[in-house]
């Protein structure tokens, strides 16, 4: 098993230290805050779910809000319109949207690259047309309102004890990655998305492995679903028509295939909007100016930046540490 | 000589309506360098491929007495030990050295020695083992070579396969490439069946040949001989 560095421990330490004061720094009762909060939580899975897919192992789904949908409308219908407990309907949610990430596995053995973006898009569009056309089922366009909040042995939770949860959530969801990517299977990820040939001659079954990391990376998406539908109280299909773009930038400028890479875009671009609320209506163009000067100018993201920034640092403090002695020893001479 | 490890029956494979592989039979005897030659698009990366499961075939291939399936399963192949180092190298570039030769051990079971094997590779491979957490990518061409034999021989080969070990090498490399196969060959007692254009370089490494010309063996035997022979001198050695 491979030894955490000192500084991946610091540096979680202080990101959950930091989450953990949060809800108290901006007030408990803040609601407003506390969903932003949330949200945080659940782009935080999501950038989680399409790292996988797209960072680990090359697929790309440029329609990743279709299993966010699917997981936070199983959720809904199940809990608002059967009245089925959370727990239950959050397991349903998560079964189904691993059920639809299989669907995905299917289209990745077949297509590559653009013929896969294009297919994810479709599917998006499909998965919300038949939520918007189908009011029987999901509400249609009405969508479903007043989604409760959790309540545990007849305890309502208040917003900021759902963020708590939301946030282990989070972790758990983030544990699970880091485990992933550094197992056996995460290598032979690794290993298929730079040379396919090669790792089937290795003895990967490439086709098993993509059916696999789609089917975890819908249930993670759908897992978003859940914790955006009761965070929201409320859903409909229009809500999720920027979120596939969202979270590709989120990853993108991030640092994809790095652990660290989607928390860091997700605190930076869930961030942006609200602070650019505005020039609301220009958002999808300042995602892609982002997207474009990242690439570009980090092309390895934030984390990729930063990583480079500190290596760079540390590597003249080592210089300037070595010339004053370099020179003491000169005058010893 | 007992019974070959290695049967090849009448194989026919095609790439829609192309047909790269009319009829091909060959064994391969356990301990055994065979090479196989012949000029581009004659069939010989298709042969591999088949051998190894990675595309479909008409025809019959045995490998100690079992029949392959013919099925597209190069995961049940590899477990079988018959493992391939592809064309072009096919290094996992993003990974580490030391992870790429890990993925060598994919398909073995946990334990089963994979650490005595894996010393073994650096010992075999210095240069492998001076640059264990470089990236694959970052190796030059030789290195790479030597990363993916490396990587074959952590799955614990009976039989590998070599497709075009001195693509793309210098010769002083290319020369370093075929010693480590002799010695793979007569120290870890792999037997090998080698596709190479160098053929003059082939001949020299392997015991016995196949020459295949548009999907057809059209001349087969000791490697000595075939260097000798006025046709092959003419066709493949540059007379």
């Amino acid at each position: 098993m491979k030894k955490t560095a000192k500084s991946t421990v610091i540096t979680l330490v202080v990101l959950i230290a930091v989450a953990l004061l949060a809800p108290v720094v901006v007030g408990l009762k803040n609601n407003y805050m506390i969903n932003i909060l949330c949200s945080y939580c659940y782009f935080g899975i999501l950038c989680c779910s399409l790292n996988l897919l797209l960072g680990y192992t090359g697929q790309i789904s440029m329609g990743h809000a279709a299993f966010m949908m699917i997981g936070a409308y199983t959720y809904g219908i199940l809990n608002k319109f059967h009245g089925v407990h959370f727990l239950i309907a959050a397991l349903a949610a998560l079964a189904v949207s691993f059920a639809a990430g299989l669907l995905l596995g299917a289209a990745c053995c077949k297509l590559n690259a653009i013929f896969l973006a294009m297919t994810t898009v479709g599917f998006y569009k499909a998965v919300s047309t038949v939520i918007i056309n189908e009011g029987w089922l999901t509400g249609g366009a009405n969508g479903i309102s007043a989604i409760q909040k959790w309540t545990v042995f007849g305890y309502k939770l208040k917003n900021w004890q759902f963020y708590y949860i939301a946030l282990a959530v989070v972790l758990l969801v983030f544990l699970f990655c880091y485990r992933m990517v550094n197992s056996k299977t995460g290598r032979a990820m690794r290993a298929m998305c730079s040379a396919p040939i090669a790792s089937s001659a290795m003895g990967v079954n490439n086709n098993q492995l993509k059916f696999l990391v789609c089917g975890i990376s819908g249930a993670l998406a759908g897992l978003a679903g859940v914790l955006y539908a009761v965070t929201n109280s409320y859903l409909s299909a229009d809500m999720f028509a920027k979120v596939s773009v969202q979270t590709l930038t989120m990853t993108v400028v991030g640092g994809m295939g790095t652990l660290w890479g989607p928390l860091f875009g997700t605190l930076a671009i869930t961030t942006l909007p609200e602070l650019l609320r505005p020039f609301a209506d220009h958002l999808d163009g300042i995602y892609g100016v982002v997207i474009i000067l990242t690439v570009i100018f980090m092309p390895n993201g934030i984390y990729g930046f930063v990583r480079r920034m500190v290596q760079k640092a540390s590597a003249k403090a080592k210089a300037k540490k070595a010339q004053p002695a370099n020179a003491a020893g000169k005058k010893g001479e | 000589m007992s019974e070959p490890i290695l049967k090849v029956e009448n194989l026919s494979a095609s790439y829609g309506s192309i047909v790269a592989l009319k009829s091909v039979s060959m064994e391969v005897y356990e301990g055994e360098i065979v090479t196989i030659i012949g000029a581009n698009g004659a069939g010989k990366t298709t042969l591999l491929s088949c051998i190894s499961g990675l595309m479909p075939y008409k025809g019959e291939i045995t490998f100690h007495g079992e029949k392959l399936g013919g099925k597209v399963d190069s995961a049940a192949i590899v477990e079988r030990g018959i493992i391939q180092v592809p064309e072009g190298r096919q290094i996992f570039s993003e990974l580490s050295v030391h992870e790429n030769l890990k993925m060598g051990a994919y398909s073995r079971k946990k334990g089963d020695d994979i650490q005595k094997d894996m010393d073994e590779v650096y010992a075999l491979f210095p240069r492998l083992a001076e640059r264990r957490d470089q990236k694959g990518g970052s190796l030059s061409g030789g290195e790479q070579q030597m990363l993916a034999m490396g990587r074959a021989m952590m799955a614990n080969p009976k039989l590998l396969l070599l497709d075009e070990p001195s693509m793309g090498l210098a010769p002083i490399v290319v020369a370093d490439i075929f010693r480590t196969i002799r010695r793979l060959n007569r120290e870890k007692k792999v037997t090998i069946v080698l596709i190479e254009q160098n053929a003059r370089l082939a001949l020299k490494t392997a015991n016995r040949a196949y020459v295949v010309e548009t999907g057809l063996v059209k001349l087969s035997g000791d490697a000595k001989e075939l260097a000798n022979d006025p046709k092959v001198r003419d066709l493949y050695l540059g007379g």
